[in-house]
């Protein structure tokens, strides 16, 4: 038994005409290569000190991809915006109209 | 036509210094035109013969594997030329002929361009701003024709696709090495100051974006009618190429970070695959059919990889229609999918070394392909060779059809 996913995610990403499983699947996957791509992106941009605290978060069993990103957003004026980058670097490469 | 003109400009087009070629033909022509071979041989045994370069249909090429060879030498420039020309003006052209004669015959050398449509002029032109001050060698080159309309086999377009994914992949490694050196001079200048400030983002260079153009197109030709699913296969590669290039400490900080993303369903985390993926996460409240969460594995955290039985799975004997596609060589072993009906049920099976890692049926909208559940990833962070080699696979696997 699978999500279904909201339809934003599914127009967004070209997703309407894929089997609801394939979707949560490649949805699933999508998202952890945003998530891994913003981190990347990340650690060019903070500080050394805040990649400290970063890396004290991580350390941390119970911590979530959504605290991580929270942190991040709270350090990168700019998250929002790479967030769109990144996103649209993605889509070129699932060859995606952007 | 002004040939005494024509005759010197390719004439110092195409000499390499050491030989005179001294008579010339080139025929351009239309995409409509039969596509033609060039070829090289000698005039003759005696050793001021230059050599020749001539042209047969393909077709009458094709018959002469003797002078597979011999073939690939019309230089590059010209092709360069023709391209260059075909870009601007929208008309694709080829070289049809192109000959040269010895070169103690230069009196009588006939050299000549025919004029095969209306832009000679336009040509001619070019090709004088070509030529000046260029001297250019009549090498060996791999571009067998310039053919814009060659029609290429699907292996072909895969080669090309991990040609472009390779030099894409290495462009992204020096981007990322680039940026992280000087992030690092720029870091310990600001620190010098006392201030802790990182530099902004760093624009890719020239290179990584023709890298990156020739690696979508590609991509766009492989994935005619393809899957997405072999799209993301490929976007993840390039990405974990970028972390590989990274410093041991982002590629710890990347390895904790996913160690804490495998652990969540999509489901749990509505708001956060939002903003991801669409960048806001206000769409939580609009219309969303959620049903239960699938139950994600529980995650086991493991100092090393679980030994697990493999089962070794033999080529069964060959079934008449039994179709071996090689896929060469991935991590030191043999890859590939044989594709054969068993049972009256197509099937297709895919091979790493000497273990069956993957099979399953060949259905109406493509092939219904697993990796055996003994292969799957046992490691939490790492992917294991089989199932990159099977990642790998599927890029085949998503183009089979029963």
């Amino acid at each position: 038994m699978t999500p279904l996913l909201a339809q934003e995610i599914i127009k967004e990403w070209n997703l309407e005409t894929l089997p609801e499983g394939k979707r949560y699947q490649i949805v699933d996957r999508i998202g952890r290569i945003m998530y891994q791509a913003i981190l990347v992106q990340s650690l060019d941009i903070l500080s050394e000190k805040e990649q400290e605290s970063l890396d004290e978060l991580l350390d941390k069993d119970s911590t979530t991809p959504q605290q991580v990103l929270t942190f991040l957003k709270s350090k990168i004026p700019t998250f929002t915006q790479l967030l769109k980058e990144q996103r649209e670097n993605l889509k070129q490469d699932l060859l995606i109209h952007v | 036509m002004d040939s005494s003109t024509t005759h010197e400009e390719l004439h110092s087009f195409l000499n390499p210094g050491e030989k005179k070629l001294d008579a010339l033909h080139v025929q351009t022509a239309k995409s409509d035109t039969p596509e033609h071979v060039l070829y090289k041989t000698t005039l003759g045994a005696h050793k001021n013969r230059a050599e020749a370069i001539k042209s047969i249909p393909r077709a009458e090429f094709a018959k002469t594997p003797s002078r597979e060879s011999k073939k690939y030498f019309a230089p590059p420039k010209a092709f360069t030329y023709l391209n260059k020309l075909s870009a601007e003006t929208g008309n694709k052209y080829t070289i049809l002929r192109f000959d040269i004669a010895e070169s103690h015959s230069e009196e009588k050398a006939l050299s000549y361009i025919q004029k095969s449509h209306e832009l000679y002029d336009e040509q001619k032109a070019e090709l004088s701003k070509i030529v000046s001050g260029n001297s250019v060698d009549v090498l060996q080159t791999k571009n067998e024709t310039a053919s814009p309309e060659k029609v290429e086999s699907r292996e072909d377009l895969i080669e090309k696709l991990d040609e472009a994914r390779i030099d894409y992949a290495k462009q992204i490694a020096l981007h990322t090495q680039n940026v992280k050196s000087k992030q690092a001079q720029y870091s310990k200048m600001m620190a010098d100051f006392g201030v802790d400030k990182k530099l902004p983002p760093i624009q890719p260079t020239a290179e990584f974006l023709s890298a990156k153009k020739s690696y979508l197109e590609a991509l766009k030709k492989v994935r005619v009618g393809g899957d997405m699913l072999f799209d993301v296969a490929e976007a993840e590669f390039l990405r974990r190429e970028a972390v590989n290039a990274s410093s041991e400490r982002t590629k710890e900080t990347v390895k904790k970070a996913l160690k804490h993303w495998d652990k969540v369903a999509i489901a749990e985390e509505p708001d956060m695959f939002d903003e991801l993926l669409v960048g806001s996460n206000e769409v939580v409240s609009a219309p969303v059919e959620k049903v239960s969460t699938p139950a994600k594995e529980p995650v086991v955290e493991v100092q090393k990889p679980r030994e697990v039985p493999v089962v070794h799975r033999e080529k069964t004997p060959a079934s008449p229609d039994r179709m071996t596609i090689p896929l060469g060589n991935f991590k030191g072993k043999v890859l590939e999918v044989i594709q054969e009906t068993v049972d009256g049920v197509p099937t297709a099976r895919v091979f790493f070394g000497d273990s069956e890692i993957a099979g399953g049926k060949m259905v109406t909208s493509g092939a219904d392909i697993q990796l055996y559940p003994e292969f799957k990833n046992q490691q939490i962070l790492e992917k294991s060779d089989e199932v990159l080699a099977f990642e790998r696979a599927g890029i085949i696997l998503k183009t089979l059809k029963p």
